[in-house]
């Protein structure tokens, strides 16, 4: 579980980004100005920043170079309505890890902080689902203390609907996350997949099936 | 590469084949009108040089080639070389002596040659005159010619440099401008959309609560409002540009009630009856200015008077550099302007429509106020 210091002036745009974070059971911790982000990298140790570039005190470049001088090693994504070329130059040179244009997809911000979250080994990499043991790092499913036989199709489902808890994913972008963007399946193997998952690890409750939509796993 | 940026090379790029051939072909007309001007005056001299020598008797010639030698030696110093023989008689020698001189053909040959480096125009006439013949050589140096050819060549590129630059940057900075607020808007557009979107996939991928159900929904539809209010103002923004804008007779004490009504909370001073404008886009105005003033101070104040509308409150005061760069009349975006400046923009846009100004003023105890001067600068 990471903490990570969203710094946005637009409080709904705030919000909403923190409640999508604690869903995936990360901490969002909400900042709206430069001001308000610096106390707060202060008093709390923050794993990653998501920064607004167009902030009313400060221009979030300027900040985010000042976060670099004064709290090095804090990996920020600039997330920001500004989709310029020169912009994102600016940003990526200036230090970010990443950079979202507004108007962006939850699963893609998600999946970007689980991007640069990997590269600084800040990513959660055991996982409990009540007897269930996931560990991520080592590859190893365990259920009961026991090894399980998951085949290796079924283990990347797995991991794709840990990195994505409680969050519901479509069939095809299970698709897209677990098989690769070049597997050409249809929805019908998800749904396998899903059975086998739900039989061998004793997860009927925790997989809800998403009517006509998909699956999401809930912790 | 910006859209408006590569039009602007192409506009750029015509303006400057345009002007640059306009000054070439202005240049070069000058310049074939100059030179023949140079060759009938040379003609002319060279003509009078003729019938001199076709007044020489032969009985004097020795003596009156006198005469026809001093005026050649005048003529040199003005850089033309003469020569002039009657019936193989040289009555005047002053012609260079690179210049070999060939068959002399009857009835003027004027052509332009280069002797010694130089450009020089030359005519060579021969004639009789009742049993003379006469032959006479004429060559100017075009140095004189060249030399301010060139020096206008160099003006004109000088001064098609000159302006094409400082039209080029006019050109530049005006297309900037028309295209700085569009990229404002697009980003004040994509906030209000983030919203929207953002807590739709939060709907439908989240496991939520009833409650978190209602506020996401709520969210989309304050979202919806927000991206409402920007189309709003676009559409607004579009038509004062295009100065669709109907001056009538406004009775601005119904406009302040009207406001009253929208803003309870507010005073208003009404000291003025009557303003000429266009109804819609001053209510527009007053509007965002109360709107804004509502969302910073608990405070509001509008007070019209004959000098202008001033739009009061104690709120928090704005940031120093924010109020100096909107009262230069820069463009800010909405983010950068925080609370105070949501539309400052079109209220400006409105302002400027009807010849009005708008200026803010804003310091720690006394508040900030937002006046619309309505009357002319008296200094």
């Amino acid at each position: 579980m990471a903490d990570i210091l969203i710094v946005e002036d637009d409080r709904r745009i705030n919000e909403l980004i923190r409640r999508t974070i604690n869903m995936t059971g990360h901490m969002g911790v909400p900042a709206f100005s430069s001001r308000e982000a610096l106390s707060v990298l202060e008093e709390k140790r923050i794993d990653l920043i998501l920064l607004d570039i167009g902030l009313p005190d400060m221009d979030g470049f300027v900040l985010m170079r000042q976060i670099a001088r004064e709290f090095n090693g804090i990996p920020v994504i600039c997330v920001t309505a500004r989709d310029e070329v020169p912009d994102r130059v600016k940003g990526l040179k200036g230090g970010a890890e990443d950079y979202i244009v507004k108007p962006f997809a939850m699963e893609e911000l998600l999946a970007r902080v689980q991007v640069v979250l990997r590269r600084f080994h800040k990513e959660q990499s055991i996982f409990h689902i009540r007897d269930v043991e996931v560990d991520l790092a080592g590859a190893d499913v365990k259920k009961g203390g026991e090894h399980t036989n998951l085949t290796k199709q079924e283990y990347e489902l797995l991991k794709v609907l840990l990195l994505n808890k409680n969050i519901a994913l479509s069939r095809e972008r299970l698709l897209e996350l677990a098989w690769g963007m070049d597997y050409y399946g249809d929805d019908r193997t998800v749904d396998v997949h899903i059975r086998r998952l739900r039989q061998k690890l004793g997860l009927e409750n925790e997989i809800k099936t998403i009517f006509r939509y998909g699956y999401r796993l809930e912790i | 590469m910006q859209l408006w940026k590569k039009n602007f090379l192409v506009i750029y790029g015509i303006f400057l084949v345009v002007v640059n051939a306009g000054l070439f072909l202005l240049d070069n007309y000058i310049s074939k009108n100059e030179a023949s001007q140079w060759i009938d005056q040379a003609k002319n001299s060279e003509r009078s040089i003729y019938y001199l020598a076709a007044g020489l008797k032969e009985e004097e010639i020795s003596r009156m080639s006198m005469n026809l030698n001093e005026a050649a030696e005048r003529y040199e110093e003005s850089g033309v070389h003469i020569r002039a023989s009657v019936n193989g008689y040289v009555a005047a020698d002053h012609f260079p002596e690179e210049q070999t001189p060939e068959e002399v053909l009857e009835g003027p040959l004027i052509e332009v040659r280069r002797m010694g480096g130089e450009r020089w125009l030359v005519i060579q006439e021969a004639g009789r005159e009742g049993e003379d013949l006469i032959v006479v050589e004429y060559a100017q140096e075009l140095e004189d010619l060249s030399r301010i050819q060139t020096t206008r060549m160099w003006i004109f590129c000088g001064a098609g440099l000159v302006f094409s630059g400082i039209m080029g940057l006019f050109l530049y900075y005006t297309m900037r401008r028309i295209n700085r607020p569009v990229n404002q808007i697009a980003h004040e557009l994509r906030t209000p959309l983030t919203g929207i979107r953002g807590y739709a996939e939060y709907l439908m991928m989240g496991k939520l609560s009833e409650e978190d159900r209602f506020f996401a929904a709520s969210q989309i539809v304050e979202s919806a409002k927000h991206l409402e209010d920007v189309t709003e103002k676009l559409l607004i923004m579009g038509n004062v540009r295009e100065g669709a804008i109907r001056i009538e007779r406004i009775d601005i004490r119904q406009m302040l009630l009207k406001l009253k009504e929208k803003y309870p909370d507010i005073e208003t001073d009404c000291r003025l009856e009557f303003l000429n404008g266009d109804k819609a886009l001053v209510f527009c105005l007053l509007d965002n200015l109360t709107a804004n003033a509502v969302r910073v101070g608990n405070k509001v104040r509008i007070a019209a008077s004959e000098e202008g509308i001033r739009v009061w409150n104690n709120g928090e005061p704005m940031d120093e550099k924010i109020l100096k760069d909107i009262n230069r009349g820069q463009e800010l975006p909405a983010s950068r302007m925080g609370k105070h400046g949501y539309g400052i923009q079109v209220c400006r846009e409105i302002a400027r429509a009807h010849g009005w100004k708008l200026r803010f003023r804003s310091s720690k105890g006394e508040g900030t106020e937002a006046f619309c001067q309505i009357t002319p600068d008296i200094n």
